[in-house]
Parts: structure tokens; sequence; C-alpha cells
């Protein structure tokens, strides 16, 4: 590749021009930190527009880091005249996959790149760069409509804070609503498979009450948990969850609270533990009874005597 | 014979090879003049044309497969684990159905779903024959319903006149036609020897409406029954699947009001009572298939059969309310559940089936009360 290396005005350089950008939700400080000491070893590449400004190529993060740190040239790598966008696009995507693991939203903006510059009957070759391995078009297509997410959820779909699985949701979702759930989904510490239920619970519940997301968002309710001060993300997220789940299921989260409110009033102690039905939908209760000796065992002979005796039995067993 | 709507929406006829030049095959297509016809080896070539189309369950309801039924035409119903079964037995006379309800398990069931009408009846009349002969003690009840509706092919296939003339002339054993359609004219004429049940799944105006395109209106299904009651015939109700909204208690007393307001109870066989249940799989294709359904959104949970159910105090709730109804309007007629367990029973009969020898005895004795089969020594 015969590319002119320059020291360009770092003016010269389109900031709007944002077409071949890829990095997102990386680590500026300690690039910021590499720059101030070594300088830019890595120039970036750019192609000369016509008007002479400068689109870049690959580099946006470094560049950004120069013009933060007050540097007013910049040393680029000018791309010959004659390279096409498709394989500018390659460059783009082949400059940051060379160096890591590209995030979610990389691979989403690399694929989208390359859909917009090469062919559709070429794009599943293309698609080992993104991904370093084979993949199949259908599963690139979807990751690159993640571009169409609100952009305020690229940055929390790149540090994983909102799940691949729930972002491919929230794609299907009217632009709002997905911002209103990926928003509160980005606030939260959860795991997949909590993310899911709450944009289980929160979907249903607007549709079984004709309401939108957003109505049910808004909530006094749940706005009081999200607006309470708490240290612990984690206390959030469990109350958040408590509440979608009563809101979901009225009838069962308040027969399920009103079971082991008569549970904690039998007063079992830690070496018994009473399992309900799952749902309460049969009638088959479990004892767990945990004992190290003979006389544990016998102690807890008395306890189920205990438990027989106690007037909130029969409420229990729904005698 | 009039066409039935659903009838007229059927586009093309796919006639398996092996029942090309059977005389059932040529009865049913002479009725469907306005459809294409095209041989086929087998359902594949079917299965592939629908699966091209983006609603292929809806789509599978314009098309028909005259076909042979390689198993059995009587075998007993799987019922399903864990809930209280009554011992049915399924004539299987043809899968799925041109009616569309949002509920309906036979979206899930068949992959695809295809309209199929099976037209060996030969070989069906030969098993009934061998079965009356037999007249095993646990196949009492028999039924057409379980895969499709009963009645929609009547007005193409003599079918079902042909069962009820068969069971009329034993004693042995009932048949029950089960139906959401108003279609029984071609039954009015027919000596059934009161061995032939007419029994229409009911529902509330609502839930009818909301979730049961195609079908006959409340009002429509209960003139039939009276119809079919003046005829003689025997009748049931079946209040499945009752459908939980704000309100359903007193539109389904209601219900129970009006059908005994056209219907006679001492001419009432048996009355089921079962609430929405559906395997996991059915929820997304009735959100796909029905977005306005309410359905999905209900307070269900998964099941000792892993079948998706009401929470179990909000069935109960209404059962008892059912109960009670049934109890004040028609004391004398024999409700039962379909698939809810012992508790459950308890709860809103006050008995376990079990302490009275099970559901299929119950029924099995109203079939004795009502239409006359021999009785328990008679097995």
């Amino acid at each position: 590749m015969d590319c002119k290396r320059i020291n360009s005005p770092i003016d010269m350089l389109d900031w709007a021009d944002t077409t071949f950008e890829i990095t997102i939700g990386r680590d500026r400080e300690a690039l910021g930190r590499s720059i101030a000491i070594a300088g830019l070893v890595h120039p970036p590449f750019v192609r000369q527009k016509s008007d002479g400004s400068l689109q870049m190529v690959s580099g946006f993060a470094r560049a950004a880091v120069c013009k933060e740190q007050g540097c007013s040239t910049i040393p680029v790598h000018i791309l010959p005249g004659s390279m096409d966008m498709a394989a500018c696009a390659c460059l783009a995507v082949a400059e940051n996959s060379g160096q890591r693991a590209l995030n979610t939203m990389e691979q989403a903006r690399a694929v989208a790149l390359f859909e917009r510059f090469i062919a559709p009957e070429e794009l599943e070759s293309f698609l080992p760069l993104v991904f370093g391995r084979p993949v199949p078009a259908g599963f690139a297509k979807k990751i690159a409509a993640l571009v169409n997410l609100p952009q305020s959820l690229h940055l929390p779909l790149a540090l994983g804070r909102i799940s691949l699985p729930v972002a491919q949701r929230l794609c299907r979702m009217p632009q709002k609503q997905a911002q209103a759930i990926g928003g509160l989904l980005a606030a939260l510490p959860l795991s997949v498979s909590k993310q899911k239920e709450i944009v289980d619970h929160l979907e249903e519940t607007a549709a079984g009450e004709d309401k939108s997301v957003d109505e049910i968002l808004e909530e006094p309710g749940l706005k009081e948990i999200l607006q309470g001060s708490r240290d612990d993300a984690n206390v959030t997220a469990r109350l958040v969850r408590q509440w979608l789940k009563m809101r979901r299921y009225p009838r069962l989260e308040s027969a399920m609270k009103a079971f082991d409110q008569r549970l904690s009033g039998l007063g079992l102690p830690p070496s018994v533990s009473w399992q309900p039905p799952p749902f309460l939908e049969s009638s088959t209760h479990r004892l767990l009874l945990r004992f190290e000796s003979r006389e544990g065992l016998e102690s807890l002979r008395d306890i189920i005597s205990q438990i027989l005796a106690h007037p909130a039995l029969g409420e229990l067993l729904d005698e | 014979m009039n066409l039935m709507p659903w009838t007229r929406q059927i586009t093309t006829v796919f006639v398996d090879r092996q029942v090309e030049n059977f005389p059932q095959t040529a009865k049913v297509l002479a009725n469907l003049p306005h459809a294409a016809i095209e041989v086929v080896d087998g359902p594949q070539a079917i299965h592939s044309l629908l699966k091209k189309e983006t609603d292929s369950i809806g789509a599978g309801k314009k098309v028909l497969h005259l076909c042979a039924n390689k198993g059995r035409f009587v075998r007993p119903c799987p019922g399903t684990s864990h809930y209280s079964c009554c011992g049915y037995t399924i004539v299987h006379i043809g899968a799925y159905c041109p009616m569309d309800c949002a509920y309906c398990v036979l979206q899930a069931y068949f992959h695809p779903p295809v309209l199929s009408f099976f037209v060996n009846q030969d070989e069906l009349f030969a098993q009934l024959d061998e079965f009356f002969a037999r007249k095993p003690a646990d196949m009492r009840r028999l039924g057409t319903g379980e895969f499709t509706d009963s009645l929609v092919w009547d007005s193409v296939s003599d079918l079902s006149a042909r069962l009820v003339e068969r069971f009329a002339a034993q004693n042995h054993a009932v048949l029950e036609l089960k139906t959401k359609t108003a279609c029984v004219d071609g039954l009015l004429g027919l000596a059934h020897n009161r061995k032939t049940i007419v029994a229409f799944s009911v529902n509330t105006p609502r839930v009818i409406k909301e979730q049961e395109r195609s079908t006959a209106s409340l009002a429509a299904r209960l003139a039939a029954a009276r119809k079919c009651q003046e005829s003689g015939y025997p009748l049931a109700f079946h209040f499945d699947p009752q459908v939980i909204y704000p309100g359903c208690e007193d539109e389904y007393v209601k219900v129970v009001e009006q059908i005994f307001k056209s219907v006679s109870p001492q001419n009432t066989v048996w009355i089921s009572l079962g609430a929405f249940r559906c395997m996991p799989d059915l929820l997304p294709v009735i959100r796909g298939r029905f977005p306005k359904s309410k359905l999905p959104y209900g307070e269900l949970i998964p099941g000792l059969d892993n079948k998706m159910r009401y929470f179990k105090p909000l069935r109960t709730a209404l059962f008892e309310v059912m109960v009670k109804a049934l109890k004040d309007i028609a004391p004398g007629v024999t409700a039962y559940f379909c698939m809810e367990d012992e508790p459950a029973w308890k709860k809103c009969f006050g008995f376990a089936p079990s302490t009275q020898g099970g559901i299929a005895a119950l029924l099995d004795e109203a079939a004795v009360r009502v239409c006359g089969i021999e009785g328990k020594s008679g097995r």
C-alpha cells in the first residue's frame, strides 16, 4: 500500500465524518498515557477528500487523544486516491481487529461498514476479519442491526452492560421503548437471564394491560425504587425485579409472599427448611432436615411435633 | 349440500396418490368444485409449500389434504400426566381445523399444521365393528373432536352421518360429536338411537369474539343445541378453555343460564370445565398470530405436566363459581374437570373422583342414565 506520511494540522481532520469509526468502549486513559510518553507511534490512516479535508479511516481514538492533549498537528498516513471504499473498510476493520477482539458494538459497526461498501455475495468471506472466524451471514446481519439501536445504548452494549440476546430484542422495538428499557438495564448489574426476565415482565405487563412499556416504567412504585439512594446497585436490581414480578404476577406473588410470612411464623430453625410446591401448584411440600448426630435427629422430632401443633399449619397446607 | 364458510376458503385439495380412487375422495372433491386439485405423494410437498408462507399456520387452514390414516382410528386419549383424566377414546377422523381459535393447541401440535381428512373410512368402520364386538369395559365414550372439530366437514362428507348410524346400532358406547359450529342440519333427520351426543364447546361472548375467529356465536351454538335436542339427541357442553379476565365469573354464569334456558338439564349428559392451558410453545404462536389476544398475559405458571396454566387459586376461584352455578341451575347434570388434580376436585366439588370410581365411572354412569347405553352389568 503506497501511503504518504505527513504531519497534518489536526483541524484538517473531518471530525464529523464517522463513516469508518469502529472503536467504542475502550480505555482512553491508557491510550492517553502512552501517547503522552511515547508520542503517536502508529499514525491514523486517512483519505484526502475533494475539499482538502481528511476523512479518518482508522485511528479515531488516537486522533481524539492527540486533540485532547492540545496537539496542533498530527502525523497521518494518506491513503492512495485509487483505494476504493471497500478496501478502506477492510483497513478500518483490520486496524482494530488485528490488535484485539472486537466488542459486540464494534462488531456491529464493522459488519455494518462492510454491508455498506462490500457486495452482498462477497460479504461472508470478509466476516472472519470481524469475528476472527467464519460466521454465517445471517448471524452477522443480526449483529449489524445493533447499529440502529438508539445512540445512548451503544456504549452500554460495547461494555457488555446490555447482553447480546437482549440487545437483539431491543432492536425489534420502537426506538423510544428500546431506549427506555435499555437505559434501565444499563443502570443495573444484571445477568443475561435477569435482563431477559425484566424485558419479559415489562413487555408482558404492558401488552396485558394495553399500556406502553414507557407507561409501566413511569409508574411511581418503580420510579421510587430507581430514584432511591443506595450504595449497592445489586439491591436496586433486586427491588426492580421484585416490583416487576409483582406487577406481572400479582396474585401469584402475593400468595407466595403470604406463604413465606406464614412459614416464618413457624420459627423453623436453620436445620429445617420447608420447600413449598413450585408455584403452589401441587400439594406436595418438602421438608429438608439437617442433622449430624443421633441427638441432632432426636431434637428434630420435637421440632416436627411443634410444626404439627402450630395453628398456621392448616393455612400452609391449604386445608 | 350448502358449503360452510370455511370450505369456501379451501384453495387447493391435495390428494394422496394412494387414495386417489377412494369413493370418499370423489365425494369430497365433488363438493369442493371451486378448489384446485393436486395429487401428491405424501405430505412433504404440502409442508414445503406451507413453510414458505409468512403465516404457515393460517395457510394450513386453506388447503385440505385427503389421505389415509395409517395408524389406529380408535385409540385412547393420551390425557396428561399428574392430573385426573376422563378415560376418553378418540376416533381419529382427520386433523386441524379451519376455524381459528387463538388458544388452539393444534397450531403448535403439528409442524406445520395442515387440514387433513382421512378417506380410508372402510378401515375406520372395520375398527369400529371390531370395537363393538369386543365391548372393552374401559372404552365407553368415543369422540371425533380431539384433533379437529367434529362437524367441519359435514358439508362435504357424510362421515358424521355414517358414524351416527353405526353407533345407533349398538348399546355399548356413545359417540360425542364436539363442535364450535352451528352446522347440525345434517344430523337432524338421522336415526341416532340417542347413542350420539352432540356437544358444544361454549364460552362467553367476549371470549368467542376475541379468541375464536370464524366460529359460531354463542346464540347460534345454543340454537343449534336446541335443534339437536328437538331431534332427540342428548347434549353436552364443554366450557373449555375458560379464560380468566376481570368480570369473567359473572359472564360464565350467564352462559350457564343461557344454556339451560335453551335446553333441558335432563337431556344434558355432561358439562366439562377446563381453564386455559397450553404447551409453552403455543404462547409465541398466539402472540404472533393474535396480537390483540390477552391469553399469553394471564398469570400462567408451568403446571405439573409442564403445560402453562393459570395460577391454581385463580382457576379454582372460577371453578367454584361455575360449580355453584351448575348446582343451582342444573343440579342433576354431571359436571367434571378436564385435567385438574384431586385437591381441586375436593375444593370445588366436595369430593375426589377416585372415591367414586374415577372420572370415567362418573361419565359412564351419565351416559348410561341419559343415553341408555348398557349399564355396568352389561360391560
